[in-house]
């Protein structure tokens, strides 16, 4: 059995390895990978909540007996999970498309160039 | 009394500290160690596997396969696109050598642990993972719960995906003169 406490912890390290790394570095496609590792550590955090959740309701299932374990009744952490994937992806694919209009335009991938509105 | 099941138990939470170990080291080597954007896309890739690793060891067995395929595959095709794009057109990160060196060292870090996975090293971990309910994680549980209760933010992300394609091609598009 994994310690709970122990998976939302390294989904913390996690979280603020990537928050680091997004707030320190300048260049635009590192940011977006920071981002991706902190997409990825929210998700661990959903998929161990949701884990610990569908235990706990196991071990009740004796005494509640309107709770259905078998069933997809206690999978929203894992749908939400999804999301946040799906989500993220979509942030990675819009983010290198604006690096690539970003470099044609300025002619460079720092994000203190990014200071204008437009261009 | 040697308990069987004790044993099985622990391999588990190994399994998990080596999985966590790999993946927040490779995170921080492509956060902030390295300068080579190449690099830090590799070990993007490498963290994405074992993030997917540490979903099957919780049970989640349908998101680990996702998690594979988006990033391992999708995302690292998408960043590679990117990055050859950027080189032939800037030339600013130079040739792509040390990519060579980096796809070895990712070959055979996965050639041994494909080889561990079907040494049946991993079984006795991924049958302690089976012990929530039958089929919990898995494709029937997870798809009639996304397009029962769900419905409504998959039809939103189906609409999302169309709008950054659009947007993606707006982007990206040469200006008109």
């Amino acid at each position: 059995m994994l310690p709970l406490d122990h998976v939302v912890a390294f989904s913390a390290l996690l979280f603020c390895v990537g928050a680091v790394g997004a707030i320190t570095r300048r260049s635009l496609l590192v940011f977006l990978l920071s981002v991706q590792v902190m997409f990825n550590a929210v998700c661990i955090a959903l998929v161990a909540f949701n884990r610990h959740w569908a235990e706990f309701a196991q071990r009740g299932a004796e005494s509640l007996a309107a709770k259905s374990v078998g069933d997809a009744s206690l999978l929203d952490g894992q749908a939400l999970a999804l999301v946040v994937i799906v989500l993220a992806t979509l942030q990675l694919a819009l983010g290198i498309g604006l690096a690539v209009a970003l470099l044609r335009n300025r002619d460079s991938l720092n994000l203190e160039d990014l200071s204008t509105p437009r261009w | 009394v040697a308990d069987p099941t004790q044993f099985v138990l622990s391999s588990e939470a190994f399994l998990f500290y080596a999985l966590a170990a790999v993946t927040l080291l490779s995170a921080l080597v492509a956060v902030g160690m390295t300068r080579n954007v190449v690099v830090a896309a590799f070990s993007l890739v490498l963290s994405s596997v074992g993030v997917a690793g540490i979903f099957v060891l919780l049970s989640a067995h349908l998101l680990g396969a996702f998690q594979i395929w988006v990033y391992a595959s999708s995302v690292f095709v998408l960043l590679l696109f990117a990055l050859s794009s950027l080189a032939v057109r800037g030339g600013r990160f130079g040739a792509l050598a040390p990519l060579r060196s980096v796809a070895k060292w990712v070959g055979v870090v996965a050639a041994g642990w494909l080889y561990a996975a079907m040494s049946s090293g991993l079984t006795p971990a991924l049958r302690a993972s089976e012990q929530s309910p039958e089929g919990f994680g898995g494709v029937r549980d997870l798809g009639s719960r996304l397009f029962s209760s769900y419905l409504v933010p998959v039809e939103l992300i189906a609409l999302l995906l169309l709008v950054v394609a659009v947007g993606g091609v707006v982007a990206v598009r040469e200006k008109q003169s």
